[in-house]
This record gives structure tokens, C-alpha cells and sequence, in this order.
């Protein structure tokens, strides 16, 4: 195990929303390393600053202090312009309330990435085709998101977010809307897609069976990120 | 040494290097023109086509202001050309030769040189007559038509057979200086295209930041997906760029229209060159980088999260805290003014930034203005120059003044005050524009940037002629009586004195000097001072009969006075050294010659009289026949226009994140009617904050205008020389102010009006189901 790539690391990462008087500490001096190829599910109860966590480790947001690194590279000292095509190119992120673009088709919004880091047309066909077939939404494509049923969303959200093919997947409840059939068959579809292009999984979700797919399970409790330990231990 | 731009990829350190920045650089640029951002471009524009509907009109008037200008100018090139044709015949006037000297120049030079070398002779072919001078002696005139327009190549005419002679004049004609013209008239128009190129980059990012505004969640969620500044960037200027290829041949088509209609009207010329196009690619080019880099730089700063966080209009809420208070209070009323208390940081753009226009129109009424005034004030067409100190005799000025087509003759019989140590003394009221110039005294405030003018009967003539002088009170007694004088209020074009008729004035006349004055400082205030103090003077007590304009763009005002009064202050004698001969409007340029002729026959070689033709009935024609103000009023239009579609942009984006507070507000139990009140009165409020702002706005930045031309270019020494006025167009501002206030109160109850419609429409649908 000792000699694996750490891919994602985090170092004391600090943030902080403040309100007039008040301060909010979302996330409170969280450290994690999580190995290439590694499927790792964060859970916690609500508020308690998964998602703010996750949208750190993924470059949409910036810490107050602490440092991310992925592959290496501290992506906090990066410029704004490197993290935008940084993101691009290595990482996908399935939001938790999808953030689908209501103007577009639920294809225009799967190829957004491709679209923002020039991707040419032939890159990504046939992982596209694939895609969709898998997701079961090859016959919704050209319909805008509000015609769609939450379920629906997120699957397209999980296309978008895995069309590029990035190194690393950040899902941010990516089965909370579907039901246990459908939440069974999407995991499977990220678990595949991740043997298949060795991809690292950091993941959020409130299912301890999903969570226990995981090759490590971390908890957040009101900002403080720690080991997950099994009642009975 | 570590760069700012080195960085760890994968563990491993690369270097930043001056290589990479210019590859970084030169990739930037490639990959603007790649096919995949025009057909993006393309698709999001065509596609989006209401979503950008309002930049579709802003790009066509942003491109009419390209057009105007550039067609108006080849417009004045070509009425140039032609205006300077129909005025004379010939490129090249030599005149004032005696009966010798014309046999040497004309036999041995001119003629003899020439037969031997036929083959590259410089003219088409020449022209001499014989005239009279003043003292009837017998002169020759020679004008040469040239083979081209070229004022070399008339020059060198010149050094291959030069002239010389006592009292020889040549002179180019306006067929060889109109090319001179032509580049200054370039020179004035290639800044003005640039200045509305700069105002065209400020309307469209007043649009586009609306746009990326209202935007913001689209372009966090493209960011998240790997979107940095400079495809952004891309995207933005390829989105302009391909509105403006769409309405790029109906605007040519408007602006040469127009420009017919125009030209047609005026009866001048009409120009187009192919080139303009390139240019006008190069124009729309910078106007639209200029436009989009600022807002997408900021955009691209900014982190997704923040952004799509931001994707409603909860990023203009500027405190948060009152809400809780809202629903205590009436409504709709109360609600909606907390509600402008919550957005104030959206309400405080929009009307800056609709409202801006506004003042751009104004500004553009006060320019025409002063246009119309450049293009329309009358300057002599002759002057006469005297060199001896005897001046121009009285005889010559009414000898000439009777010539068919002479309108008037203004002469002048002045001296500055500082030449003869005189001064008058101001009241605190009097002294507006020069209070700071001026010099505190027993008596008042003491100043002398002022001339003496002296109005004999022949000038009182002259100058109460039709298109003489302005004149408020009564001049005749300036005449008949001995203490009253007439004074003008201008230095420069700036009105700087405060004077009424009736008013009396104490003017010192200089007598001796008690102690040794420095004449040797620049400070001229510090001279007047000296003088106050350790000279004598003399007073005399005047009353101002007449005040006048004079037209006069001088750096000093003046006073003027009978002969009696004159000799009376003036210690010194003062002859006329200048003479400016105006002459009736709508003559032929053939008469024009012929009373130019007719004035070098008056004049004796034994004046000293300088002749010079000014030609200002050419330029005065030129100005008319291709006339600037049509295409200043409709860019001023144009910019005006711009304001609605802001007020409509910004407001609809604005609504239509208000439909869920509709929704909500009526599941608490407000009433369509209800609502529909409190849009209306939201739209009526604004109309406060909207005019306050236009009158404001308008007022404030055309008097800035107005200081910077009058006031800092003239102090520069690049001021006016005819006089205009500063005239804030009422009928402008309130125009301006309708036109807010309309678009106030329709742009805020529309979006209201289609929610109200689109709910029923889901409302009826739901019931067929
Ligand atoms: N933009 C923001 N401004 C202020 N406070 C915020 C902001 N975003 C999140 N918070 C606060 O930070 C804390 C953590 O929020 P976060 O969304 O990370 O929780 P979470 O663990 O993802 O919850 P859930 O399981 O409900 O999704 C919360 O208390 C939330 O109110
Ligand atoms: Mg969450």
C-alpha cells in the first residue's frame, strides 16, 4: 500500500463564510490523502460542510487557509485561468443540485466540457453513445432539463461531469434523487467507468450502502473530516 | 530565480520562460481565429437570438457610427475637391510684376527654357494679363495651370523658374492646396471616428456586462467544466463578432442611404473608398475587444461557486437584514421600496448606465452647435495688412466698401492697454471670468487684458451694417458723446465680464512714474501691480452706451471709443494696421475674383498694404455643401437610442428572476391587481431617481465638454477662431427625461405582464390536460 500515488491531498484546509456576526466554519483543519485509483465516500450529517469540502478539493471554491494538491500540483496557488483548464482537463464534478443550464438540451449541457477545452467532435463520440446508453437517457437528449424528472437530471449531470474523461470524479450525492434500482445501476456505472480509466472516486451521499462500496469511508461532522469508524469497533 | 509563472506539473518544476510567454501569446491569438470559435460563435448568436436580440440593434447603430462619420468625410474630401475646381482655373498666381520684370521672367525663364524641353514640362498651360495698381503704374499677373495638383510639384515649378521682384506675389490656388485640406479634414475626422469608437466600446460593455450579470450561473457552470479567460473571452468577442458580420451589409446599406439623401440634399459630393471597409474591420475589431476584456477579465476571476451561487438576483441584494421587516409594512408600496433598498446596487447601475447616454446626446447637441458655428460664422474673405506706421487710410477703407459685393469692412484702430501702462477699474461684479487676473485697489478691482479701440464715422458705418457688429444699447451715443464708450465681453471665446448698459467704468490714463517699474517678470498681474503703486495716473469716468460682440476671438476684450475719447486715454498715435473685408453671402467665385481684383487695383505699391486672399466664401461653401451637423444629430440619436433597450435588457433579465417572489406572493394572497400596482409603482418611482440622474448626468458632463474645449484646448492655443456659445439644450434634456422616464415605467411592468401571461398559458394548459 505505502508505495501508491497519492493523487489528492489536503493540508489543514480552512473556510469560513462570515455573515455580519456571525462566522460559519464549513470545513475545520481537514486533512486527507486519497491514492490514485481509490474510491473514497465522504458522509456526515446535513450542514455539516461535505459539499463545501468537495467543491475545494475540486478547484470551484477557495479555502481561507490550507493547501489542495492534485497530481502534485497545489491547485489553491494556482491563477484562476490554470484551475479553469486544470479542472477541464483532469477533474469532473457532479453537483448536488445538478446546476444544469436550463436554456440547453440535455446534450448541450453533457458536452459543455468538451465545448470549453476545444475538444474536437471525434474525441468523444463513442464515449458519448456510451454514456447515454448507459445512463438510459439516450432518448431524452434533446430536451431542456425542466422537461426532465429529477432522476433524469442528475443522469445527465453524471454524463456532463464524466464526458472528458477525467482523472478524478467528485460526486456530490450523485444518487439522491433515484430510487434504490436506479441508485444501484448509476453507482455501478461510476464504479465501472473508474476501473475503467483509473479514475480516483471522491464521493458524497448520505447511503451507507453506497458509502460501503467505498474503499475508505471519511466523515465529516461539523467541519472536522475524520476516519470512519464502525459503531461496533 | 523563480518566475510568478513557474510551476510544479506532476511533480516536477517547468520553467516560465520569455519562449513560452511568446508561444502563450501567439497561441492566444491562433486560437481566436480557429474555425471552432466562429462557428461557436455563430451557433450561440443565431441560436440565442432573442437572448442577444438587443445587441443585434446595438451593433447595428455602434457599426451607423462608424459609417457616418467615414461617409461624411469622404463626402467633405470630394466637396473639397470639387468646390476647389469651380474656384479657380489655375494651380499657381504670380502677380505684382513690373513691365521689366515680367520681360526677364517671362522671355529669358519661363518661355525660353521651356521650348527646349517639351517633352517633360510641368503645366498644362498658362495665362497673363496686364492690370493697374493703385498708383497706375502697369503690373503683370501669371497663372499657370499645372499637370498635377501636387503642391510639389507647383513647388518645384517654382525653383525651376524662380521669380523674383519687389513687389511679386504668389500665391497656390485652392487647386493646389485642397490636398493640404483634405489631410487636415482626415486629421480632424480619423479622432472623432476614434472617439465614437471609444464611446461604441462603452455601450457594448455596458450591454455585455448586463448580459454576463444576468449570466452569472451559465458561465459558473461553464467555468466548472473548464472554461478560463481566454475561452471566455473567445466566446464573448466571437458572440459580437458574429452580430456584427450579420448586421455588417444592412448597415453599409443605411449609411450610404442616408448619406445620398444627405449629399443630395446639400448639393456636395460623395465618396466611398473600398479600403474604408478594412478599416471599418479593424474599427469593429478594437471596439469589440475594447468592450468585452474588462468585464470577462473580472468574470474570470471570480470562483464557479460564487458564480452560480450568484445565478440569482440575490447578488444584488445589498442587506439582507431588513427583510424580515418587509412583510410588516403596506403593500405593495412598502414592500417595493424595500425592495429598492435591497437592490439599490442593481437600481444604482441601471440608471447610470442607461442614463449615461442621455448625457452622450446632450453633449452631441452642444457639439453640433458648435459645428454650426464653425460651419456657419462668416470670416473675411480679404485682408489688407499694413506694415508702415502711417496704417491704412480712412479713403482706401470707403473707396472699397462701396465695390458690388462688399458687405462690410471691419478695421481696426487699436492698442493693448499694457503698451501705454493704462488700466480700469472693475466692480466685484463685473469681473466674472478674469477675477483672478484682476488687481484690488482703493477703487475697485484694476485689470488691463483689454484693447483701445478707436471708432471713427467710417467704422461706426461699417459695423452697423447688416452682418457687422452685435450690439446691445445704443452705439450712436458712443459717438456723440464724449464719456460714453462700447465694450465687448469675450477673451477667447469665453465670456469673462459682467457688463450692463449704463454701467460706468473709471479707465486710468498713465501720466509718469514715481519710482522704476520691472517690465521684465511674464507676470503680468505683478506689472499692473508695480504700476498701481508707483506710477501716476489719470482718471477719467465713462459709461458704457453699447455692448458689443464683435465676433472677435482675440486674447483680450475690448474698448472702444469715439476719436475725441480716444485721443483722450490713448497718449500715443494709433493708425489701422489691419483691415478684414467681408463680403455678401452666395457669390460666384468668378465676382469673388473680380473684387479681389478690384481692391488690387485700389491699392499703390507705395502702401506698404499687404493683400492676402483668405478665401473663407471657398471653405464657407465647402462647409455647407458637405455640412458635418446631420451625421452629429443622428450619432446623437443613435447613442440615445441605446438608452431604452438598457432600461429593456436589464429590467426583463431582471423580472424574470422575480417570477418565483410572483409565484410566492400570490400563494400568500396578493391580488394580479395587487401586483400589477406594485409594478406599476415600481416603474413610477424609478422615474424620480431616472430624472434626477439625467438632468444631472446631462448637465454635468456637457459642461465638462464644454470646459475642455473652451477652456483647456484654448489654453492649449488650439482654441476656436469664431465664436460659439454654450447653450444646454433644454428641448434635449427633456427628451431625455420623457424617454427615461417612458422606459422606466414600461421596462419594469412588462416583464410583470409576461409572467402574468405566461402563467395562464401554463394555467389553461394544466386544464386541458
Ligand atoms: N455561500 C455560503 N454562504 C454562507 N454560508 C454557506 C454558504 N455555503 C454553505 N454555507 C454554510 O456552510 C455549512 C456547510 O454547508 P454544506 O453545503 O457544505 O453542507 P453539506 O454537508 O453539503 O450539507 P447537505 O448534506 O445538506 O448537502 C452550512 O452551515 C451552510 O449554511
Ligand atoms: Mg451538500
Amino acid at each position: 500500500m505505502e508505495d501508491r500515488k497519492v493523487i489528492l491531498k489536503a493540508e489543514n484546509v480552512i473556510k469560513q463564510y462570515k455573515q455580519y456576526d456571525t462566522t460559519v466554519t464549513a470545513v475545520n483543519r481537514a486533512n486527507v490523502e486519497i491514492y490514485d485509483g481509490e474510491m473514497v465516500a465522504i458522509i456526515g450529517s446535513s450542514g455539516s460542510g461535505k459539499s463545501t469540502f468537495l467543491h475545494i478539493c475540486a478547484g470551484l471554491d477557495r479555502p481561507n487557509s490550507g493547501r489542495i494538491f492534485i497530481r502534485g500540483n497545489d491547485i489553491t496557488a494556482m491563477s484562476s485561468d490554470e484551475l479553469g483548464v486544470f479542472r477541464g482537463n483532469y477533474m469532473g464534478m457532479v453537483f448536488q443540485n445538478h446546476n444544469l443550464i436550463p436554456q440547453f438540451t440535455a446534450m448541450e449541457n453533457i458536452l459543455i466540457p468538451t465545448l470549453m477545452c476545444n475538444k474536437p467532435d471525434h474525441s468523444y463520440e463513442e464515449h458519448f453513445k456510451k454514456l447515454v446508453a448507459t445512463l438510459n437517457i439516450h432518448d431524452r437528449l434533446h430536451h431542456l432539463p425542466s422537461e426532465l424528472s429529477g432522476g433524469q437530471q442528475q443522469r445527465v449531470s453524471i454524463a456532463r461531469a464524466l464526458i472528458n474523461r477525467p482523472q478524478v470524479v467528485f460526486a456530490d450525492e450523485p444518487t439522491g434523487n433515484l430510487d434504490r434500482a436506479n441508485a444501484d445501476e448509476v453507482l455501478e456505472l461510476l464504479i465501472k467507468t473508474k476501473e475503467e480509466l483509473g479514475q480516483t472516486l471522491l464521493i458524497v451521499t448520505h447511503d451507507m450502502k453506497i458509502a460501503e462500496r467505498a474503499d475508505r469511508i471519511l466523515v465529516m461532522d461539523n467541519g472536522v473530516l475524520s476516519p470512519y469508524r464502525k459503531k461496533s469497533e | 530565480m523563480a518566475h510568478r509563472k513557474d510551476k510544479y506539473v506532476d511533480h516536477e518544476l517547468v520553467r516560465y520562460t520569455p519562449r513560452q510567454a511568446i508561444k502563450d501569446a501567439v497561441g492566444f491569438v491562433v486560437r481566436f481565429f480557429s474555425p471552432a470559435n466562429f462557428k461557436h460563435g455563430i451557433r450561440s448568436v443565431t441560436g440565442g437570438f432573442r437572448e442577444f436580440s438587443v445587441f443585434f440593434f446595438a451593433m447595428l447603430l455602434v457599426q451607423l457610427m462608424f459609417w457616418f462619420p467615414m461617409l461624411a468625410m469622404e463626402a467633405r474630401v470630394a466637396t473639397i475637391k470639387k468646390e476647389a475646381y469651380a474656384a479657380a482655373d489655375y494651380h499657381l498666381k504670380i502677380e505684382g510684376f513690373s513691365s521689366d520684370e515680367w520681360t526677364a521672367y517671362f522671355n529669358e525663364t519661363f518661355i525660353i527654357t521651356d521650348t527646349y524641353d517639351i517633352e517633360d514640362r510641368m503645366y498644362e498651360s498658362y495665362e497673363y494679363s496686364t492690370y493697374q495698381n493703385g498708383s497706375g503704374r502697369l503690373m503683370y499677373e501669371l497663372k499657370v495651370l499645372m499637370n498635377s495638383d501636387d503642391e510639389s510639384h507647383t513647388r518645384l515649378f517654382l525653383l525651376k523658374y524662380p521669380v523674383s521682384g519687389e513687389n511679386i506675389k504668389i500665391e497656390y490656388s485652392p487647386r493646389t492646396s485642397y490636398l493640404a485640406e483634405v489631410s487636415r479634414i482626415r486629421a480632424i475626422f480619423i479622432p472623432i471616428i476614434i472617439v465614437l469608437g471609444l464611446l461604441s466600446s462603452v455601450i457594448l460593455l455596458i450591454l455585455y456586462n448586463i448580459r454576463i450579470n444576468h449570466y452569472k450561473f451559465r458561465y459558473g457552470v461553464y467555468m466548472s467544466f473548464g472554461a478560463d479567460f481566454e475561452k471566455l473571452f473567445h466566446t464573448a468577442a466571437w458572440e459580437l463578432f458574429s452580430i456584427a458580420m450579420i448586421t455588417f451589409v444592412p448597415s453599409l446599406i443605411i449609411a450610404l442611404l442616408v448619406r445620398i439623401i444627405i449629399s443630395a440634399s446639400l448639393g456636395g459630393g460623395i465618396g466611398f473608398g473600398i479600403f474604408s471597409i478594412l478599416w471599418s474591420f479593424l474599427w469593429l475589431f478594437l471596439v469589440i475587444l475594447l468592450a468585452v476584456f474588462p468585464s470577462v477579465k473580472f468574470l474570470s476571476t471570480r470562483t464557479p461557486t460564487s458564480l452560480i451561487v450568484a445565478g440569482d438576483n440575490s447578488n444584488y441584494v445589498s442587506s439582507p437584514k431588513t427583510s424580515f421587516r418587509i412583510f410588516r409594512k403596506s403593500f405593495p408600496k412598502h414592500y417595493e421600496l424595500f425592495g429598492f433598498w435591497r437592490f439599490r446596487r442593481y437600481y444604482a447601475t441601471l440608471l447610470v448606465s442607461a442614463i449615461i447616454f442621455s448625457s452622450f446626446f446632450l453633449c452631441g447637441f452642444f457639439i453640433n452647435s458648435m459645428v454650426t458655428a464653425s460651419e456657419t460664422t462668416r470670416l473675411p474673405d480679404i485682408t489688407l495688412r499694413s506694415n508702415s506706421p502711417d496704417g491704412i487710410d480712412v479713403m482706401l477703407v470707403e473707396e472699397f466698401s462701396e465695390i458690388k459685393g462688399v458687405k462690410y469692412i471691419n478695421w481696426e484702430n487699436s492698442i493693448d492697454a499694457t503698451a501705454i501702462n493704462a488700466y480700469l477699474v472693475l466692480d466685484r461684479s463685473q469681473r466674472s471670468g478674469i477675477a483672478s487676473k484682476t488687481v484690488k485697489t482703493d477703487i475697485g478691482f484694476a485689470d488691463n487684458n483689454y484693447k483701445y479701440s478707436r471708432i471713427d464715422e467710417t467704422l461706426y458705418d461699417q459695423i452697423t451694417r447688416e452682418g457687422g457688429w452685435k450690439i446691445e444699447g445704443d452705439l450712436s451715443r458712443v459717438m456723440s458723446e464724449d464719456n460714453c464708450i462700447a465694450v465687448s465681453e469675450y477673451i477667447n471665446n469665453s465670456k469673462v465680464l459682467n457688463f450692463k448698459v449704463g454701467d460706468k467704468l473709471t479707465l486710468a490714463v498713465f501720466e509718469s512714474t514715481e519710482k522704476p517699474i520691472d517690465y521684465d517678470v511674464p507676470d503680468n498681474k505683478y506689472i499692473l501691480n508695480q504700476l498701481i503703486n508707483n506710477a501716476k495716473f489719470r482718471f477719467v469716468e465713462v459709461e458704457i452706451a453699447a455692448i458689443v460682440d464683435t465676433g472677435d476671438t482675440d486674447d483680450r476684450y475690448m474698448i472702444a471709443m469715439s476719436d475725441a475719447l480716444f485721443n483722450n486715454v490713448v497718449p500715443k498715435e494709433v493708425n489701422a494696421s489691419k483691415a478684414d473685408i467681408y463680403v455678401s453671402e452666395g457669390m460666384s467665385y468668378k465676382d469673388l475674383d473680380l473684387i479681389y481684383d478690384t481692391i488690387r487695383s485700389g491699392i499703390s505699391t507705395f502702401d506698404g498694404i499687404q493683400l492676402i486672399n483668405n478665401r473663407n466664401s471657398l471653405r464657407y461653401n465647402i462647409a455647407e455643401k458637405s455640412s458635418i451637423t446631420p451625421v452629429i444629430l443622428l450619432c446623437a440619436v443613435f447613442v440615445l437610442l441605446v438608452s431604452p433597450p438598457v432600461w429593456f435588457f436589464s429590467q426583463s433579465m431582471f423580472g424574470s428572476k422575480r417570477k418565483t417572489e410572483n409565484y410566492m406572493l400570490s400563494a400568500f394572497g396578493a391580488t394580479d391587481s395587487e401586483l400589477g400596482r406594485l409594478y406599476l409603482f415600481s416603474g413610477c418611482s424609478l422615474t424620480i431617481p431616472a430624472t434626477v440622474a439625467t438632468v444631472l448626468l446631462g448637465w454635468g458632463v456637457t459642461e465638462l465638454i464644454y470646459t475642455f474645449i473652451n477652456q483647456f484646448l484654448t489654453s492649449l492655443g488650439m482654441g476656436a477662431d469664431f465664436r460659439y456659445s454654450y447653450e444646454f439644450s433644454f428641448v434635449g434634456l427633456i427628451i431625455c427625461v420623457m424617454l427615461s422616464s417612458a422606459s422606466a415605467i414600461i421596462s419594469t411592468y412588462m416583464p410583470f405582464a409576461r409572467w402574468k401571461k405566461e402563467r395562464d398559458r401554463i394555467a389553461r394548459r394544466h386544464l386541458g390536460e
